[in-house]
């Protein structure tokens, strides 16, 4: 009892609710929006009987086939990168940390452009190059970065030398192969366009990482907040613990990455919006930031590629057009109330 | 005997800041470190916290070496309070307490009712019970050292290491803590082991002083004994007069620094 009232007197008790399970509601809703609007229009019942019902509908092959595994695709990668994004913010308490930081995108950014120019007709090694890109380069910025453990100052750093040397790479394979980039510049935007239930069976494993991580680690990422001494002194083994959060931040951004392309944004100002709201305890702040990770990417992708229909804006675009706005809306109100 | 160092040598690369020290700390002792800045008693602490690693010597808690035993295991029987302003940010002070919990926790355990009377005994142990639900942003200096040693007594040690524990506090505050702490040793039977930079206060409220010049043992012992005009001239090259003053039908012993040592040749 000494629990739940203890729980309830919370200064953000009502916040915390509201956030979890109005993100629910809310990602549910966005997940039936996303598989019922597109050029097609289905009314709810036609995207059930869609699924439910014959093989050999037109509705079944557009809501089955095509709509279903790109929100699920879209959720996945949301939940991902949201959770990447708050386990680093965590890890190096640093508000402006990203997966970014750690190589991932530079080293998918870099291995899937390689593909698509240098080895066009391998078109669908792409995710699986991407991934291998994300964690070659995470390698390394993590191996530069091992001092007993990983030192999240030198990881910055590292992180930044890794992310330019990628980057040099990428703007080479552009100058040289200039006549060939175009197919990479979408990939590039990021976005769900052709994401299969492949894709989806791609992600899935470490989506379900990523939930365990939810439910098991959020206490090691509230004891760090206390700084390394005190961790240590409460009888966390910080080297440990970091080493393993980091890897699983790391192989979760990296699929999402892979299948999704550079969504960067979602990493850095989700789990910053959710703050906002939910404050640091990371109970609240890693589920929360996995469902509205899900919902934001599904609900910007579904309005991406329905607002101006026939035409799809790359989500990338989109989000940031949209995110960042109401971010800075968000932290001006944060900064008021201090 | 509750903590032992023996031929302990600590340091950063090559460079030894802590030289073969010998300490035994008993159950009962409530000691305080003191020496000059930059002595090595704040890293002295540090290893014996087992936060620093150790170049040679051992350190052994309860007849076990702690760089071998469990963290968790450790963690119950001592807690450290490091100087660090470090807060988390916008969490609660109970939410803060509530971490100390985290030794006694299994992978998969939520809190207990052994965890919540924990808890709720070090609020009221440091008067803090009132201030549970409040953000630790918006604490005072004073209560914000006071939610710390909580979130350390949250753990139930048998011993506590305190790093200046009153360094930013006012002298209301200083004096405070520092009776706060001398009342857990006498009421709990905590060990307690702190580096004071204030003379004064280490006289009066620890039965035992090891001072520390140059990352040795200069002396250590009782108060009467190593609180003395020549340590405090040679451990901080001052010339001091210690007084004894009664009040309130106790002697104090305050230290009065009146001139620096004039160094002579080289």
């Amino acid at each position: 009892m000494a629990s739940e009232s203890a729980v309830l007197r919370h200064p953000r008790a009502l916040k915390r609710r509201a956030a979890i399970w109005g993100g629910l509601v809310f990602l549910v809703a966005a997940l039936i929006l996303g598989a019922s609007s597109g050029i097609i229009s289905l009314s709810w019942t036609e995207v059930r009987e869609g699924i439910m019902g014959g093989v050999q509908s037109d509705n079944y092959r557009v809501v089955y086939l095509i709509r279903t595994p790109r929100v699920l695709c879209g959720a996945l990668a949301g939940l991902n990168l949201a959770l990447s994004g708050c386990i680093l913010q965590g890890i190096l308490r640093n508000p402006l940390a990203d997966p970014g930081i750690i190589g991932v995108t530079a080293g998918a950014g870099l291995f899937a452009m390689f593909v698509m120019i240098i080895l066009p007709e391998m078109t669908t090694l792409v995710p699986i190059a991407a991934f291998m890109g994300a964690i070659l380069s995470v390698s390394i910025v993590f191996a530069l970065s091992w001092d007993r453990g990983i030192q999240p100052l030198r990881m910055i750093l590292a992180g930044v030398a890794v992310a330019t040397f990628f980057g040099g790479a990428q703007t080479a394979l552009m100058v040289f192969y200039s006549d060939k980039i175009q197919g990479t510049i979408n990939w590039m935007a990021g976005g769900f366009q052709g994401a299969s239930w492949t894709h989806v069976t791609m992600i899935l494993p470490y989506s379900l990482i990523g939930l365990a991580v939810v439910f098991l680690a959020s206490r090691w990422l509230n004891a760090l907040q206390l700084g390394e001494e005190t961790a240590r002194s409460i009888g966390v083994n910080v080297e440990r613990v970091r080493l393993v959060l980091l890897v699983i931040a790391a192989v979760l951004a990296a699929s999402a990455v892979s299948v999704a392309g550079m969504l960067g944004f979602v990493g850095l100002v989700v789990p910053h919006m959710v703050r906002l709201v939910t404050g640091v305890d990371f109970d609240y702040l890693l589920p929360a930031s996995a469902i509205w990770g899900a919902s934001f990417i599904v609900i910007t992708d579904t309005v991406a590629r329905t607002v101006a229909a026939p035409v799809e804006i790359p989500v990338g675009v989109f989000m940031s057009f949209l995110g960042a706005p109401f971010f800075l809306y968000l932290l001006k109100k944060g900064m008021k109330q201090q | 005997m509750m903590l032992e160092a023996k031929n302990l040598n600590v340091g950063y690369g090559s460079r030894l800041i802590v030289k073969n020290i010998n300490l035994s700390v008993a159950s009962s002792d409530i000691i305080s470190i003191i020496g000059p800045n930059g002595s090595g008693k704040s890293t002295l602490l540090r290893a014996l916290a087992r936060l620093l690693p150790v170049a040679s010597g051992e350190i052994r808690l309860s007849g076990e070496d702690i760089n071998k035993k469990n963290e968790k295991e450790i963690a119950k029987l001592m807690a450290f309070m490091p100087q660090s302003t470090d807060f988390p940010g916008d969490i609660t002070v109970r939410e803060l307490v509530s971490l100390g919990r985290m030794p006694y926790r299994g992978f998969l355990d939520e809190f207990g009712e052994r965890d919540f009377q924990a808890i709720n005994r070090a609020l009221e142990l440091t008067n803090m019970t009132i201030y549970q639900h409040r953000s630790v942003l918006a604490l005072s200096g004073g209560e914000r050292q006071r939610a710390r040693l909580a979130l350390a007594l949250a753990q139930e040690p048998q011993l506590l290491m305190l790093d200046e524990p009153t360094t930013y506090l006012d002298i209301r505050h200083q004096l405070e803590l520092m009776m706060l702490i001398h009342q857990l040793h006498d009421d709990l039977g905590l060990t307690v082991i702190m580096v004071l930079h204030d003379l004064n206060h280490a006289a009066r409220f620890s039965n035992r002083i090891v001072a520390i010049k140059d990352g040795a043992i200069l002396a250590d012992g009782n108060v009467n004994r190593v609180f003395s005009e020549d340590n405090i001239k040679t451990l901080y090259g001052v010339e001091n007069t210690i007084l004894t003053l009664e009040e309130g039908g106790q002697k104090h012993l305050v230290c009065l620094p009146h001139d620096l040592v004039r160094r002579t040749g080289n």
